[in-house]
């Protein structure tokens, strides 16, 4: 790839987590949504005895931090491979991070986004809750009380691996001139 | 580590993350200091100062993170909340300040006054 893509790549993630962070937050600060749904998920409860925060130790959450972290510069890695090959190791980490970010909660992050965004857009065209939001956000919470979502994660990070990496391959065979070496 | 136990959630990640960028970019900025020196406008010592304030900030936001990842209950606490808010405010401020100042600076006039 001739050109370098670093900057419109930051440029497109900016936007993306910024479109993420004001609905999100839109609807955790002003909508006050999310408050009883994080309860009902961390602490124990008659439905989910056990509670989704008391099974990990100081240890296990510290190799979380690592095994992610290095995980998803690997992936960040490779995409730099052939985004932007010719910048430094550390504007590369740089990019990893918040790719990695992006990418890892893909699967839930989308549809849990569009439900939120079709809510402030009912609350603020006055048209109420969207018919979808109640199945979606259910299917969601399911997912994440039924700790299904790492694997989900993993899935997501694995598949953007291989795309990469198949992308990367190309782009080494294929020279400059065209010709397949 | 276990399969089935997400207690990367809970932004305890980003975070985390964002703990590691303020490390590399005050990395940075030290070598650009080693290299450069202090400049007159101590442009690199109060830029290093407001990523310092920030890092702080977001250390504290990650050990509440684990403290709820890792605890019984979901943690929170309205002084160190308060306090994390207030770090970050001035590291972003100053970062900000600097930043701004150095785009906006009155640069000297190329041509020499011939009416004088």
């Amino acid at each position: 790839m001739k050109k370098d893509l670093l900057i419109p790549v930051m440029v497109i993630m900016g936007v993306l987590a910024t479109a993420y962070i004001v609905v999100f937050d839109w609807e955790y600060n002003l909508l006050e949504a999310e408050m009883g749904l994080i309860d009902q998920l961390l602490l124990s409860s008659e439905e989910n005895p056990a509670g989704l925060v008391q099974q990990g130790s100081v240890t296990a959450y510290l190799g979380q931090m690592i095994f992610w972290t290095f995980s998803l510069i690997l992936l960040g890695l490779v995409w730099a491979g052939f985004l932007f090959p010719k910048r430094p190791l550390v504007e590369k980490i740089i990019f990893s991070l918040p790719f990695g970010v992006l990418v890892m909660p893909l699967i839930f992050v989308i549809p849990a986004w569009i439900i939120s965004a079709g809510k402030i857009g009912g609350e603020l065209f006055g048209t109420g809750m969207p018919p979808y939001y109640g199945p979606t956000v259910g299917k969601i919470v399911y997912l994440i009380s039924s700790n299904h979502e790492q694997g989900y994660e993993i899935a997501a990070v694995l598949g953007f691996l291989v795309v990469g990496l198949l992308i990367l391959g190309i782009t080494k065979l294929v020279r400059k001139d065209g010709t397949v070496s | 580590m276990r399969w089935g136990i997400d207690m990367a959630c809970l932004c305890a990640l980003p975070n985390f993350f964002n703990l590691i960028l303020h490390f590399i970019i005050g990395g940075i900025i030290v070598i650009m200091l080693m290299q450069y020196g202090i400049r007159k406008n101590f442009f690199l010592p109060l830029l290093l100062l407001g990523i310092m304030f920030s890092g702080v900030s977001k250390f504290i936001d990650w050990i509440q993170n684990m403290l709820t990842a890792t605890g019984n209950t979901v943690f929170f606490s309205y002084n160190l909340d308060l306090l994390v808010e207030a770090l970050q405010f001035i590291g972003i401020a100053i970062i900000f300040y600097y930043i701004f100042r150095s785009l906006f600076a009155s640069k000297p006039s190329l041509t020499k006054p011939s009416n004088l």
